[in-house]
């Protein structure tokens, strides 16, 4: 099985604050990390090439920075790195930004399954994985929770549904995104880290992928944003003093009059 | 930052802006937090609480705790667990958390210091320094705002809320002090309300011991003359009583004297260049020896580490029970069949390139030194990301908490009932004979119990789980025996946790009467109508 996973290096949004003046995001000082979404993937990535064997590749579009992530993911055991760094890969939406992988993916070509996260947790769209199988041509089953099953040709697998579960069956090759697995990522083994470093990170730019930069980065980009803003909190507390039985009633006549 | 020689200074006192809640009624129903700490003892009969926010407020309530004759109890971060925070004896009950600025930084002679108010928690403090957004409106120095260096304050108690002042009075370590020493190593000025509601400036270096005496000149009348310790301590990682040391500075004996001979106002510390980059693993073993000689070879070995530590089976039973109980919420990874496992942490000290070409050797030193012990370096971990260093760290606090909520729910059948945690260190060469003594006897008596912590140091933490109260009552004498086996081989009855009111008992252990007598003389001496902390330590 020849497994690609792609990762996406994120600010810690947990850390993150918004400008108030300028609507936008205070990315100071605030750690970069694997997309957890993207993390669940890899480790979905290595269940399955624990039972199929074959190999994983990462792929990450990003500043030079970004290579720490595919770092991980090789001490995690992935077999090959590749990330997509040019300054005109810059600015990207998501239009350009699955454009842009794609071309990657059909240049590296070969995969029989690629897993994305569902969503990355700084824009939250969820629109690259399946964007990347339109560019494709290839299915794709979003909302993937686990694999059940995977054969020669086929590979079952479950995904979330409001209200319940979907058992997908598909043919390779397939996209598949991914929520929040049950299984936290592993943690590298010391023998797998030792290996990593011996694993070159290679870097590719808009030649290298044979990609037209008009539909790369910001060029590529029809979206515009106009304002992030935090939403204003209303909410407020009122005590409700006095006897069990008064409260009772006050509060009664509180939920009453809403 | 304004300069004073070490000396007592006068204060005027003042209770300005200061908030009191008085009542012991009012203060147990809505300040009850307060009068508890992590030992889960609640105080009693405290009549007034008080939450200063200057020097001069607490000169005017050791005035009035003169005056009224009224016992002073100081709280800091309530992360103690000997209930040294806890009030003992009624009376007055100091909050220092709403003193909590940063007064200062400054660079002299190439090294990096800051001053801070007692109140300041450890979290904020290392943020602080991180960012190097000190909050502070004098001048800082372009050496420190423009420098690329990252810096930091070493100690690292695993309780981030604990606060300065609080740390210092315990004199508190954490999982590095293996590699950077206790916090009275960072420790350069403090300045300290006498229980007379004067000023001690103390800087390092300026008052040493000098035949017998410490010598502290007055800015008005008589110096105080306060007698040196002379009982030897324990050579290894030592938090019981106050310190003794042949040429020693008298700062040192107020860091880790647990409050009894002042309220630690101001701390000036040392900041130190922050390693390039941390990296750690887990490895585990089928056998507890194998651990404990992989302890062994790690010392004489080329790694360096900052922190070692341990976790017994039953440790890691626990974690795995949290784990499956809990789900991914717990963030314990799966962790593999064993009986033993060391989690170690390194760092690569300088920005050398190609990084990848040092990390490898680094762990490369490590994976010889696990197979020489027999250890296994294809499922030990290895981490290097700051979020997997955290999950790790998180890993290791998960133990004492696995068990505290245990106990809880013992002490739901028979109130009675609590944690039997020792605190115990020993000298190197005697690991492997405690470790022996830990078993045999906790396997003859049937305790469950778990055994983790700072094994680099010698310093395991046996903490027993009593089933009943028989059992509690056993564990308790276990806990004897354990701390009279330890000072037979040189080591100490507490490491880090400090006596607090809880265990006078085993200092008594420690040390012969007369080392204690000394300590009551030096007390006398600083705070003669013995208002301050009572019930601490002595």
């Amino acid at each position: 099985m020849n497994i690609l996973v792609c990762l996406k290096q994120v600010p810690d949004t947990q850390k993150v604050k918004i400008d108030p003046e300028r609507n936008t995001l205070i990315r100071k000082g605030v750690p970069s990390i694997t997309n957890p979404l993207d993390e669940s993937a890899l480790e979905l990535a290595l269940e399955v090439r624990s039972i199929t064997g074959g190999k994983i590749t990462v792929l990450t579009m990003g500043i030079p920075d970004s290579e720490e992530i595919l770092r991980d993911g090789l001490s995690l055991g992935a077999d090959g790195a590749y990330l997509l760094t040019h300054r005109d890969f810059a600015g990207a939406d998501t239009l350009a930004t699955s454009y842009t992988l794609s071309m990657a993916i059909k240049e590296l070509g070969g995969f029989d399954l690629l897993l994305f996260g569902k969503q990355a947790i700084d824009g939250d769209t969820a629109q690259v994985g399946p964007e990347v199988a339109g560019h494709l041509g290839i299915p794709v089953v979003t909302f993937v929770t686990n694999v059940q099953k995977t054969a020669k040709d086929i590979i079952v697998v479950e995904r979330m549904i409001e209200n319940g579960k979907e058992i997908v069956e598909a043919e390779y090759p397939v996209l598949l995104t991914v929520v929040k697995a049950a299984q936290r990522l592993r943690i590298p083994t010391l023998e797998g880290m030792i290996k990593s470093f011996d694993i070159p990170v290679h870097r590719l730019g808009v030649q290298d992928i044979g990609a037209d930069s008009s539909r790369c980065g910001l060029k590529g980009s029809p979206t515009r944003v106009k304002k992030i803003f935090s939403p204003k909190m209303n909410s407020k507390v009122k005590f409700i003093e006095g006897s069990i039985d008064e409260k009772a009633k006050k509060f009664i006549s509180i939920v009453r009059g809403i | 930052m304004e300069e004073h020689k070490s000396g007592i200074y006068d204060v005027t006192p003042q209770s300005d802006g200061m908030k009191v809640v008085h009542g012991e009624e009012t203060i147990r129903r809505d300040y009850s937090d307060y009068l508890k700490d992590e030992s889960n003892i609640e105080g009693e009969n405290v009549q007034s609480l008080f939450f200063p926010r200057t020097i001069n407020n607490i000169a005017w309530i050791m005035n009035e705790a003169c005056g009224n004759r009224k016992k002073v109890t100081v709280s800091g971060g309530r992360t103690g667990i000997c209930a040294g925070a806890v009030p003992g004896a009624g009376g007055y009950l100091l909050s220092l958390e709403k003193m909590a600025r940063i007064l200062g930084v400054e660079i002299s002679s190439g090294e990096y210091s800051l001053k801070a108010e007692c109140g300041i928690r450890l979290s904020e403090l290392s943020s602080r320094v991180k960012s190097k957004d000190f909050g502070i409106e004098s001048v800082v120095p372009t050496e420190i705002s423009r420098s690329r260096t990252s810096y930091f304050y070493p100690p690292d108690p695993t309780e981030t809320t604990a606060t300065l002042g609080g740390t210092v009075a315990t004199n508190a370590s954490g999982a590095r002090t293996l590699f950077y020493g206790p916090t009275r190593n960072y420790v350069v000025g403090i300045e300290v309300i006498l229980s007379t509601g004067e000023l001690l400036k103390l800087k390092r270096g300026e008052v040493p011991a000098e035949n017998g005496f410490f010598r502290v000149q007055k800015e008005r009348g008589r110096p105080l003359i306060i007698p040196t310790p002379s009982y030897e301590m324990p050579k290894t990682k030592h938090s019981a009583g106050l310190y003794s040391k042949k040429s020693m500075d008298l700062i040192d004996l107020f860091i880790g004297s647990e409050g009894i001979l002042g309220i630690i106002v101001n701390v000036t510390i040392r900041l130190i260049e922050e390693p390039h980059r941390f990296f750690g693993g887990v490895v585990f073993f089928q056998e507890e020896y194998y651990a404990v000689d992989f302890v062994y070879r790690v010392r004489k070995g080329m790694a360096r580490p900052l922190a070692v530590e341990y976790f017994d089976k039953d440790a890691l039973a626990l974690l795995e029970g949290t784990r499956k109980s809990q789900g991914p919420v717990s963030e314990i990874p799966e962790i593999p069949v064993c009986s033993a496992a060391v989690y170690f942490e390194s760092a690569v000290f300088r920005d050398e390139k190609p990084e990848g070409d040092n990390l490898k050797a680094e762990f490369l030193k490590w994976k010889k030194l696990i197979e020489e012990a027999g250890g296994d370096p294809q499922s030990a971990w290895a981490v290097l990301n700051k979020r997997d260093m955290m999950r790790l760290k998180a890993l290791r606090h998960a133990v004492p908490e696995s068990v505290n909520k245990i106990i809880a729910q013992k002490k739901l059948k028979d109130g009675r009932i609590h944690k039997v945690g020792t605190d115990i260190a020993v000298p190197d060469e005697h690991l492997k004979e405690i470790m022996k003594f830990y078993r045999e006897l906790l396997e003859a008596e049937r305790i469950a119990s778990v055994i983790f912590g700072h094994i680099g140091n010698n310093h395991l933490h046996v903490n027993m789980i009593p089933d009943n109260y028989d059992e509690l009552v056993r564990a308790k004498e276990l806990y004897r025996r354990f701390a009279g086996k330890a000072v037979s081989l040189g080591g100490t009855v507490s490491a880090e946790h400090g006596i607090g009111k809880l265990k006078k008992d085993y200092l008594a252990i420690l040390y012969p009467q007369n080392a204690i007598d000394e300590m009551k003389a030096i007390k006398d001496t600083i705070d003669p109508l013995n208002i301050l902390n009572p019930g601490n330590v002595i």
